[in-house]
């Protein structure tokens, strides 16, 4: 059997304010196997970016365990799970979330500097993924200079540079029109085929189709999962 | 690598908010020129006497009150102390006058002095022409400063010159030294002490009961007890002379002449550092600087939701917490290097207004001298740590999860710490808005107060040794001039400071301040007999020995019957004397003191002095009118001396001078005061522009909901009014208290009353509504439907 990548044991999540307290997350468990292709739907306000961000280690649980590669990092101080992130996580927005003062090229050698690379491997690496993404020739541009679909062309360049094993897509077709949309399922799509595991978070049933297997959140608990017979490349 | 990247960022942030860079730079830049200057005086202040090689080894000698020494004091401790090594004696002037001639030619030497020929063994005066051993061994020789020699012979060589003093004496110059700056003791030319033998009589340089005129100093082996030498002096010097009554000698080092907190005897003639001005400065200083940094603090954290993204998506890639705040630390450094580069040429161009402002001749150049720039370097950083850590942290600590949602709009944390540092601006600025006025009001009261006499119209002239002989022919030529009404000589005028003498009568015995004048003094100065008479002309046995005391003498004595009382121990011969009248208190000096006891006599000398007063009468009283009155004075003084220049100076004037410190600093106060609110209000625009656009929205709904114009305007500028109010509460007590302090230096002070503080409370609510005003009105007039539409 493969090895999990992620599992979840009874994971809560509760936002507190000063007088309301919300629940999240509701005792959800979770297996994804590494090179699995999963797909989180439901409506808004479900969970589904909590349970994202959480997976993500941007966000902490408020109790259950998250095994990650077996190892539990609920616990983890900021520093260990930002060490974590960046060498083993690619994450995708619905807004992109490029940083405005950076060109480019420099938006995606990010990552690659906080993980130390050596400047000729770090050129390397990037024009690769921007050949690999088409958008080699936008490179000295700044994000405000691209249309929507270039932006998140460039977002999942960032995700991919440093070839993580886990992508995690919050949406990210979700401001974009329906061509630019297909054409960034393509390219996850492919990113999975080479081997990366992938969870990606969508309105969309269409997109859903594209995974091995679809999670329904509703109000904090995983309602229903499919599996996908056949699903698309 | 990191570095290279958030360095571009930081760049390129400059560059796209232009106006808010601008605001950052600009406040700094203006803080720091400020620093720089007064870092720059402040520095020449500590430099004081300290060019001296043997400056831990030197010490003046003090008695009692007094830090001038009869020429024979120095004369008797010559060889008899082991530990006193050499010893230097100055005589402060060359005479009457500090003219001498060239060939035709007068020139004004203002800071001529006398020194025994040690002093260039004691003091580090380089020699640049001329042998040190031998330039001032032989009576009339004179050494002269590079400065000094340049006025007088150009590009010639002076050295075999000869220079003629006072019309009698030839002097011989025998060197060239370079300029003496920051010397305790002003100096252009040093004459050869022996000199003043053979000009006054062998005997004026062994004298040890007369002539308290000489600084004295004593060059000390390199480990030295002081204290011991100290006592070693007192019994040597007690034990050989009687002088006066419980004479106390002691030894001040030269680390401590020029910042010495009381005023001694004789020292009126020295430079003075004030320790508290400086400590004054530096605080201020510091506090400016503080001001611009907060505008820093304010606008980051102000312009955090514009980052907050870039800090979510940094840290979602796996940047640590250290990582982001070195990258925000890095941008903060920058524009204070920024800042420190314009805040250079700033001081640079500021210089002279602030050299003329403080009086000095301070030069940019020497900060470039080691090791001002590393200091330089570590303010860029030292600086942009400062301004940078909080919103470093602050920056930092951003969650990703919200941010990246959008959902981060304001902590409550930063936003009260925000108005917490715009009061602190505000306080700050509000103080010294009040130290403005304060010394403001308490200059005007003390140049408006009632001194006793009147001191207009009142033209004085410094008698020389020509006039001096024919005192009695200038006063009746004078007052055949229809303008002028009275002349008087006296010692001293107002203004300037009297001999203190040992007095006794009965058995008490008590020190007053003594001056000789004529009988026409009082009338001259309209100052009014209490008790008895005036020194009478039709009465020449008034001379030497009567005396007209002043209240505040009989007060100190506690006479009932002043008139007739006995008087010993006076500087006339023989010595005793006897009081027959008694005037009103007058200030003979400025109000930082209480009136002194004076007693005054009639002598025939020492008379340095002509007073002149000039009619008040219809037409005369006019410009025209005074402008006549001297001419003819200068007309009679040609003919009587046509040795010497001519030279007045109107009383009023010259008295008024005694205030130049507290104008300086009401000047410099200003200025700083208007610095810091310029700073402040940069800082209160931009913060209010951020503001401003983070309630559009709601701005837009109000006046959909039908909101008045006047009424946005009102509730975008209420909050800032708070603000201000707050500051000001919190400044009034410190600035009290401040001020309160200050007030002390004087003897005669102006109470600390509610308008500086209602003067400071309206110019900040009016400054701040101005600066508010700009952003808001532009907000309230904006169309509705443009706020709406960012949504």
């Amino acid at each position: 059997m493969e090895e999990n990548m992620i599992q979840t044991k009874d994971l809560k999540k509760v936002y507190r304010t000063e007088e309301v307290e919300t629940t999240a997350l509701n005792n959800v468990n979770l297996n994804v196997q590494e090179g699995e292709y999963v797909a989180i739907m439901g409506p808004s306000g479900c969970g589904k970016s909590t349970l994202l961000n959480i997976l993500g280690m941007i966000d902490k649980p408020s109790a259950g365990q998250y095994l990650f590669l077996g190892e539990e990092v609920g616990h983890f101080s900021e520093r260990q799970r930002a060490g974590l992130r960046k060498n083993n996580i690619g994450f995708v927005f619905q807004s992109f979330n490029l940083i405005d003062e950076l060109t480019v090229y420099e938006n995606v050698e990010l990552p690659l500097l906080y993980l130390g690379y050596s400047s000729s491997e770090r050129k390397k690496r990037v024009n690769d993924v921007l050949e690999q993404m088409e958008i080699m020739a936008r490179k000295n541009h700044f994000p405000q200079q691209l249309s929507g679909g270039q932006q998140q062309r460039v977002a999942v360049a960032r995700a991919i540079v440093a070839r993580p094993k886990l992508i995690l897509a919050d949406e990210p077709t979700g401001n974009l029109d329906s061509a630019h949309g297909e054409e960034v399922m393509r390219i996850i799509g492919e990113l999975h085929g080479a081997g990366t595991t992938v969870v990606m978070v969508t309105h969309s049933p269409a997109y859903a189709e594209y995974s091995h297997r679809v999670i329904h959140l509703f109000d904090g608990h995983i309602v229903s999962e499919n599996i996908q017979e056949e699903f698309k490349i | 690598m990191i570095v290279r990247n958030s360095s571009k960022i930081a760049f390129r942030n400059i560059k796209r908010h232009k106006g808010y860079s601008f605001i950052n730079v600009a406040g700094l830049s203006i803080g720091i020129a400020l620093f720089i200057l007064i870092m720059l005086f402040v520095q020449d202040e500590l430099s004081y006497d300290k060019f001296n090689e043997k400056y831990d080894r030197i010490y003046r000698i003090e008695q009692n009150e007094g830090c001038v020494m009869p020429a024979g004091i120095g004369h008797i401790l010559e060889g008899q102390i082991p530990e006193i090594q050499k010893i230097v004696r100055f005589y402060p002037s060359f005479g009457y006058s500090s003219l001498l001639k060239y060939e035709d030619n007068f020139f004004e030497i203002p800071q001529a002095v006398f020194a025994d020929r040690t002093v260039f063994d004691v003091f580090t005066f380089p020699f640049i022409l001329g042998n040190p051993e031998t330039a001032l061994r032989d009576p009339f020789s004179v050494v002269l400063t590079e400065k000094t020699a340049k006025k007088i012979f150009g590009d010639k060589n002076p050295v075999g010159q000869m220079l003629l003093v006072d019309n009698r004496w030839n002097f011989t110059v025998t060197g060239i030294i370079q300029n003496i700056d920051n010397f305790h003791i002003p100096i252009d030319a040093i004459a050869s002490f022996i000199s003043l033998g053979k000009m006054w009589g062998e005997e004026s340089l062994t004298r040890l009961d007369d002539g308290y005129q000489h600084p004295t100093y004593f060059l000390f082996p390199k480990n030295h007890d002081a204290k011991k030498i100290e006592k070693k002096v007192e019994s040597w010097l007690n034990e050989r002379h009687r002088f006066g009554e419980n004479p106390i000698f002691r030894l001040r080092s030269l680390k401590d002449l020029y910042f010495v907190k009381k005023k001694l005897l004789g020292d009126q003639y020295q430079f003075h550092g004030n320790i508290l001005f400086i400590r004054i400065f530096i605080i201020v200083a510091v506090f400016i600087v503080l001001i611009a940094c907060v505008n820093f603090v304010n606008l980051t954290i102000s312009r955090a939701s514009h980052r907050a993204k870039e800090v979510g998506m940094r840290k979602v890639i796996g940047a640590s917490r250290r990582q982001l705040i070195s990258q925000f630390l890095l941008e903060s450094v920058l524009p204070s290097g920024l800042a420190l580069i314009f805040g250079f040429l700033l001081a640079e161009l500021l210089l002279p207004t602030f050299n003329r402002l403080i009086s000095a001749q301070l030069t940019a150049s020497s900060f470039l001298k080691f090791p001002y720039p590393l200091l330089f370097i570590s303010g860029i950083i030292g600086l942009g740590l400062i301004a940078g850590i909080y919103p470093a942290f602050y920056l930092s600590s951003f969650s990703p999860q919200t941010v990246l949602k959008g959902q981060l709009t304001r902590g409550a944390r930063a936003a009260r710490l925000r108005k917490a540092l715009i009061v602190f601006q505000f306080s700050i600025s509000i103080v010294l808005i009040v130290a403005t006025a304060t010394i403001f009001r308490q200059l005007n009261f003390m140049k408006k107060a009632d001194l006793g006499f009147d001191k207009e119209y009142i033209v004085t002239l410094d008698l020389n040794r020509q006039l001096e002989t024919k005192k009695e022919v200038l006063k009746d030529e004078l007052l055949k001039n229809s303008n002028i009404t009275d002349v008087a000589f006296s010692c001293r005028v107002p203004g300037e400071i009297m001999w203190n003498w040992t007095t006794r009568i009965g058995e008490q015995t008590a020190t007053v301040n003594v001056n000789a004048v004529d009988p026409d003094f009082f009338q001259t100065y309209r100052i009014g007999m209490v008790e008895g008479r005036n020194f009478s002309w039709e009465m020449q046995s008034d001379k030497s020995n009567r005396i007209v005391a002043n209240e505040a003498a009989v007060k100190l004595f506690g006479l009932d019957s002043p008139v007739g009382q006995r008087v010993d121990g006076l500087p006339n011969e023989p010595g005793v004397g006897q009081i027959i009248g008694v005037v009103k208190d007058f200030h003979f000096n400025s109000l930082h003191s209480k009136i002194n006891p004076v007693f005054f006599y009639w002598l025939d000398w020492p008379h340095n002095k002509v007073s002149v007063r000039i009619s008040l009468s219809k037409p005369n009283a006019s410009l025209p009118g005074i402008e006549r009155a001297i001419g003819y004075i200068k007309e009679k003084w040609k003919e009587l001396c046509p040795d010497y220049p001519f030279a007045y100076s109107f009383l009023d004037e010259s008295f008024d001078k005694q205030y130049k410190r507290e104008e300086r600093l009401s000047e410099i106060f200003i200025s700083f005061a208007a610095l810091a609110i310029f700073i402040a209000c940069l800082g209160l625009f931009g913060i209010t522009s951020f503001m401003t656009e983070r309630r559009t929205k709601e701005i837009g709904v109000r006046k959909v909901l039908g909101a008045t114009v006047p009424e946005i305007v009102f509730l975008l500028s209420r909050e800032f009014t708070k603000w201000v109010l707050i500051a000001n509460v919190i400044a009034w007590p410190v600035a009290y208290l401040v001020l309160n302090k200050w007030l002390q230096n004087f003897a005669y002070r102006t109470p600390i009353g509610a308008g500086v503080f209602i003067l400071s409370a309206f110019l900040t609510f009016v400054i701040a509504l101005l600066t508010v005003s700009y952003q808001s009105v532009k907000a309230a007039v904006a169309n509705p439907v443009e706020a709406l539409r960012y949504e």
